[in-house]
């Protein structure tokens, strides 16, 4: 009974993650210049965020937070 | 820019970019034209989440699973891929009337505003088959040696104000971009069905506009997506 109740409360807890995916940038490292999110669900949280904030000043401030990375963008410039 | 418009090939930068034909030139394109996608995976198109990766090449991704750089030099073994969009050489560029929706000018070299159509299948968030998505974008570009590539101009504009389905008829839609300062591109993405899955776009009204570097005010065009 205590276990179910333990594993509901885990299931309900909310998903800060889930929330605010643009916070969660510390959960986000650089490896050999790319960027590695901790899951694929991540990844595509983080990118529906960026669409509904996508001004080029959005964008530049997000990837700049990347000390060793280059996106395609500014390699494309 | 340069060295690719004079060599006519993309040697070295094959990653991120590639040449279409474009008439008798060449456009240099971004391998991903999604500014967000563009924005997260690096200069050599992957991007990774646990242990695996995305590889983005022109129009399909590669999933590496149990991702290692050296995958990347073997990508004919990886037996997972999305098709993302057609691969056509321009499939629907902004057509009015008359012409395509260019228009070409001097100043200190050869510039153009472009406006574009592209189908798409986005890489995430598509439920609803093949190419449901168009992209409508506004490009300033500049010719280098046979080649165009993007330019940034004082000012540019993109405005979608109307669309026509094949089940639904017209519909009222609105996507009208800032006013971009000093960028090359404006771009949008609007769902290609009418919210009850059956219907598609047959017409959509574009404007795109912009202030270019010669001082002239240009203003393209109401267009047909065919």
């Amino acid at each position: 009974m205590s276990l179910l109740a333990l594993v509901f409360s885990c299931d309900t807890k909310p998903d800060r993650d889930s929330l605010n995916p643009l916070s969660k940038v510390d959960a986000i490292d650089v490896v050999d210049g790319t960027l590695r999110f901790s899951s694929l669900s991540h990844f595509e949280r983080v990118a529906a965020q960026l669409t509904k904030n996508q001004s080029k000043a959005d964008l530049n401030a997000w990837q700049a937070k990347f000390t060793g990375f280059t996106s395609m963008r500014s390699a494309f410039k | 820019m340069t060295q690719i418009s004079s060599a006519k090939s993309t040697k070295g930068y094959e990653n991120f970019l590639l040449l279409k034909e474009d008439g008798d030139d060449l456009e240099a394109v971004r391998i991903i034209d999604s500014e967000v996608l563009a924005t997260i995976f690096n200069k050599e198109g992957v991007v990774r989440f646990g242990d695996d990766a995305y590889k983005y090449v022109e129009n399909k991704v590669y999933i590496i699973r149990n991702f290692s750089p050296r995958k990347l030099s073997a990508l004919a073994q990886v037996k997972e891929v999305i098709h993302l969009s057609v691969t056509n050489k321009r499939n629907a560029r902004m057509m009015d009337a008359r012409n395509e929706c260019i228009v070409t000018y001097r100043s200190g070299g050869y510039n153009r505003l472009v406006g574009d159509y592209t189908l798409v299948t986005p890489l995430f968030g598509s439920n609803s088959g093949p190419f449901n998505r168009v992209k409508a974008a506004a490009k300033s570009q500049k010719r280098v040696l046979g080649v165009w590539w993007d330019n940034a101009i004082p000012r540019l504009h993109l405005e979608v104000t109307g669309a026509t389905y094949t089940n639904t008829g017209p519909a009222t839609i609105n996507y009208n971009s800032p006013q971009f300062y000093n960028d090359a591109d404006v771009l949008f993405d609007i769902p290609l069905d009418d919210g009850t899955g059956t219907g598609v776009v047959t017409w959509l009204q574009v404007k795109a506009d912009g202030d270019c570097d010669d001082g002239g005010e240009y203003r393209e065009c109401t267009t047909r997506f065919n």
